[in-house]
């Protein structure tokens, strides 16, 4: 009777499931929103793959046009932009080690590699593929367990969210590079310069020396293209201006017949890709992470679990798709949090919001009652999303390979006056330009003393969060630390650090003949 | 009929697309003129694009060419919590052509928070508040304070200690309680703010249990008061908000002072020609009564409130000088 019972249930939870996905179709498959759909992520692209252009800025532009639009018109275009910018920003990380959004910016680490061997064309049909697996894995989850995953937002408190910041901060710390020390002191730098602004829990000024422009803080995409980007124009300058100048990438790229991904590849990085997706889902459902950390996640974890970990950092097919489909995979988990509890999670959930209120929907455990078939049809435009990425990115990949033909003479200064532009964009303020110069030169510098770039962008985006987990919960204990010992949810994530930093000490103490890079 | 069906939503879609490209363009009307304004006027919006602020002036932007004349472009400029794009509009030149859009934490919170900013809250040439934007009390619909009085007397008795959800230090929902507490006699130690990042996440705190009330933008609370997640105890307008009629105000049960509201409005640097002005409020006045804007802005969770300058100068004024006290009677002013 019981396990009758039991079948029962679960036969009526994947039936509602089922016939709410049927009539969602129903509503979905229209021309307009199919338009609506491909059209949103080809803007998205095209937003995500030029720097400085934003994906909240993307998506904020296109609002307006949905205030006339049918609710599942709009709501579909919205999120097509959304996870359209997300895979965008991974083209121009590849070809120009530019990432185009923060969530690319672990994308560049073996998409520019594989650029500079002149796979460029590979590089990008991974990147695309993996984006749509990682969006697809996490899109299906949501669809199954929808009702279930707003409950985790729900159960990570101040306390847990240290948590899980003090043990993903550990376990991508991994991607420190060669010394151990060198990555510490990457990393403690880019806690440092998070910290310029205003104090994020009590709005006091800090390192800020009278600035109204300090005051407001770094922003993170002048801070990495300038990291990432600049140095690298920098080197094309100095090397085309050597007499030996061919050696651009456009002619290293023209030369590559090993440009199309394999089946092979294709199939080695598919569970990286899902894995990818699976830890995108988990933090984005989680309000107030996003997808730049999810990419490290999946990256690290990628490394860990692969047969040739020495490969990432110098061209892995592998990292790039555990990259991409980290950052795709929170695109659909988002959703969770906004659409069952009202609570947005990021800014571009926040402008999503917004759009709801204006077609009269309001969040919450009724809008499933109410406007079932309207959710399912949003689950619908998701699943579409993903075949528009496909077809919208081969597309791009093809203008992204002749762009690899033109001398880099010419590319490289086009790329970075619209950096210049983009960064200025961004808040409409020169002083964001002057940011990405300066930390320009302070790439170069770091390089030069073999500093690891990606420690210090990691910590300079997961510290202000750390110290946010950090203080609330104090606020909240009135200053007894024990608060993070009340919670299993918070305790199980510092075993896992403790586990973590014993495995990566160890592997770091193995006899050197086995870790061999 | 079906041709020309498809056709429509075609264009609708491409035109949406095309519009996405001219960075919110909007059309101008063909249509003579007086000197001013000749060309699209930018209005700059002190916050990140996506926020209240930002969907309000794009709000008031879709409309304003109607009765300007000219396109309005929005242009966000973000930084300092609405410091950076105030002061640059207070720097600009005052041609009419770079207008800001005002509002309660750029305009009034900022400068009577930080004595040191490079402006004061009377350096801008306010020309009309368009909207306000309820506040609202809230507690988890478990909680035992069924009504305000419930509450009131818990804040009163012996020792009372109560944590609260804030969108960030030092704007009105940090405030706000602590006018409620003032207003009681209470002192402000008897209730500790937690900041959080947004209304959203002062409110995910108080369903989690981690905070005991948040007093917060009425749009941000409004799915979960519908849904039954949170109760509203008051609201800081005036009057009852459409829609949420059950919720009292704070002037009914007593508490008049504590009716503070969020507010948005369009002001020039200062120094702008008559002529400047002439248009802007003859535009802003027969803006707020277009339909189609009151219909927006509803939507997107305010409430018109358009007042003129004569009333919007003191109204500023006298906003100021209450956070001011407020500021530094909990030790914020700094």
């Amino acid at each position: 009777m019981d396990v009758l019972d039991l079948i029962g249930a679960v036969t009526g939870y994947f039936g509602a499931i089922g016939s709410g996905l049927w009539a969602g179709a129903h509503l979905f498959f229209t021309l307009s929103n199919l338009l609506a759909v491909f059209g949103g992520v080809a803007i998205g692209c095209l937003f995500g793959a030029l720097p400085g252009l934003s994906i909240t800025l993307s998506v904020a532009l296109v609002m307006p046009f949905t205030f006339n639009m049918d609710p599942l018109t709009g709501l579909s275009l919205l999120t097509a932009v959304y996870v359209g910018a997300i895979y965008g920003g991974s083209i121009s990380a590849i070809l120009f080690n530019t990432p185009g959004t923060p969530a690319a910016a672990c994308t560049t680490l073996d998409g520019y590699a594989l650029t500079q061997k002149g796979q460029a064309g590979k590089a990008l049909h991974m990147a695309n593929w993996a984006s749509m697996v990682g969006d697809l894995t996490s899109t299906i989850l949501v669809i199954l367990a929808f009702p279930l995953l707003a409950k985790v937002a729900i159960y990570f408190r101040s306390p847990e969210y240290f948590a899980l910041i003090v043990f993903s901060i550990t376990v991508v710390g991994g991607v420190a590079g060669r010394s151990m020390l060198l990555g510490l002191i990457a990393g403690i730098l880019g806690f440092l310069f998070s910290t310029v602004g205003m104090d994020p829990v009590q709005g006091y000024g800090r390192f800020d020396f009278g600035s109204l422009e300090l005051l407001s803080g770094f922003s993170f995409v002048p801070l990495l293209i300038g990291l990432f980007a600049v140095p690298e124009f920098m080197r094309q300058f100095v090397r085309s201006g050597r007499s030996d100048a061919s050696v651009a990438i456009a002619a290293e790229t023209g030369a590559g017949d090993d440009n199309h991904l394999t089946w092979r590849e294709f199939k080695a990085s598919f569970r990286h890709m899902v894995r990818g997706g699976v830890i995108g889902l988990i933090l984005g459902v989680i309000p107030g992470l996003g997808a730049t950390p999810a990419a490290f996640l999946s990256y690290e974890q990628a490394r860990r679990n692969s047969r040739h970990p020495e490969e990432f950092g110098h061209g892995s097919l592998e990292g790039i798709a555990a990259a991409e489909a980290g950052n795709n995979g929170v695109n659909g988990a988002t959703l969770a949090p906004l659409l069952t509890l009202g609570i947005p999670g990021d800014v571009v959930t926040a402008v999503m919001l917004g759009a709801l209120l204006i077609f009269n929907l309001q969040p919450g455990p009724m809008l499933f009652v109410t406007h079932a078939d309207l959710i399912y049809g949003l689950f619908c435009a998701l699943l579409v999303c993903d075949v528009a990425l496909r077809i919208v990115g081969i597309a791009f990949i093809r203008v992204g390979r002749y762009v690899t033909r033109v001398p880099t003479g010419y590319v490289f200064p086009l790329i970075l006056v619209l950096c210049v532009f983009g960064t200025y964009s961004i808040n409409n303020n020169i002083f964001d330009v002057f940011v990405m110069l300066s930390f320009g030169i302070g790439g170069l510098v770091m390089e030069r003393v073999r500093l690891p770039v990606v420690p210090f962008v990691i910590a300079f985006v997961l510290g202000p969060m750390l110290e946010k987990g950090l203080r609330r919960s104090l606020v909240i204990s009135d200053g007894d630390p024990m608060i993070f010992l009340h919670s299993p949810i918070a305790v199980g994530f510092f075993i896992l650090t403790i586990l973590a930093i014993v495995t990566i000490v160890r592997s770091r103490l193995a006899p050197p003949n086995s870790s061999k890079a | 009929m079906r041709a020309q069906f498809s056709l429509s939503i075609i264009r609708k879609a491409a035109g949406a697309a095309l519009c996405a490209f001219a960075l919110a363009a909007p059309a101008v009307p063909a249509q003579a003129q007086d000197a001013y304004p000749e060309k699209p006027i930018r209005l700059v919006v002190p916050y990140g694009p996506g926020g209240a602020t930002d969907l309000a002036a794009r709000a008031l932007a879709s409309v304003l060419p109607e009765f300007l004349g000219q396109g309005v472009i929005v242009v966000n400029v973000p930084g300092a919590g609405g410091a950076v794009g105030a002061q640059q509009v207070e720097e600009s030149e005052p041609d009419g052509y770079t207008m800001l859009m005002t509002a309660i934490g750029a305009n009034v919170l900022r400068p009577a928070l930080s004595p040191d900013l490079p402006y004061s809250y009377d350096d801008f040439d306010y020309l009309a508040r368009t909207q306000i934007n309820p506040n609202v009390l809230i507690v988890k619909a478990d909680s035992s304070y069924k009504s305000f009085d419930d509450f009131a007397a818990a804040l009163k008795a012996e020792g009372a200690s109560f944590k609260y959800g804030t969108a960030g230090a030092g704007n009105v929902t940090h405030l706000g309680p602590n006018m409620l507490f003032g207003e009681l006699g209470l002192p402000a130690s008897v209730g500790t703010p937690v900041h959080y990042d947004s209304d959203g996440a002062a409110l995910l705190a108080l369903l989690q249990g981690e905070v005991d009330f948040a007093q917060g933008n009425l749009a941000s609370f409004a799915s979960a008061l519908q849904s039954g997640a949170v109760r509203g105890l008051a609201m800081t307008t005036p009057e009852r908000v459409e829609g949420f009629d059950d919720i009292p105000t704070y002037t009914e049960v007593g508490l008049p002072e504590v009716s503070i509201v969020g507010w948005r409005g369009v002001a020039g640097p200062p120094g702008l020609p008559k002529e400047v002005e002439d248009a802007w409020q003859a535009a802003l006045a027969k803006t707020t009564e277009a339909k189609s804007w009151i219909s927006l802005v509803k939507k997107l969770g305010d409430e018109p409130g358009y007042m003129p300058k004569e009333a919007y100068d003191p109204f500023v004024k006298k906003d100021y000088e209450r956070y001011v006290k407020i500021a530094e009677e909990i030790g914020l002013r700094k």
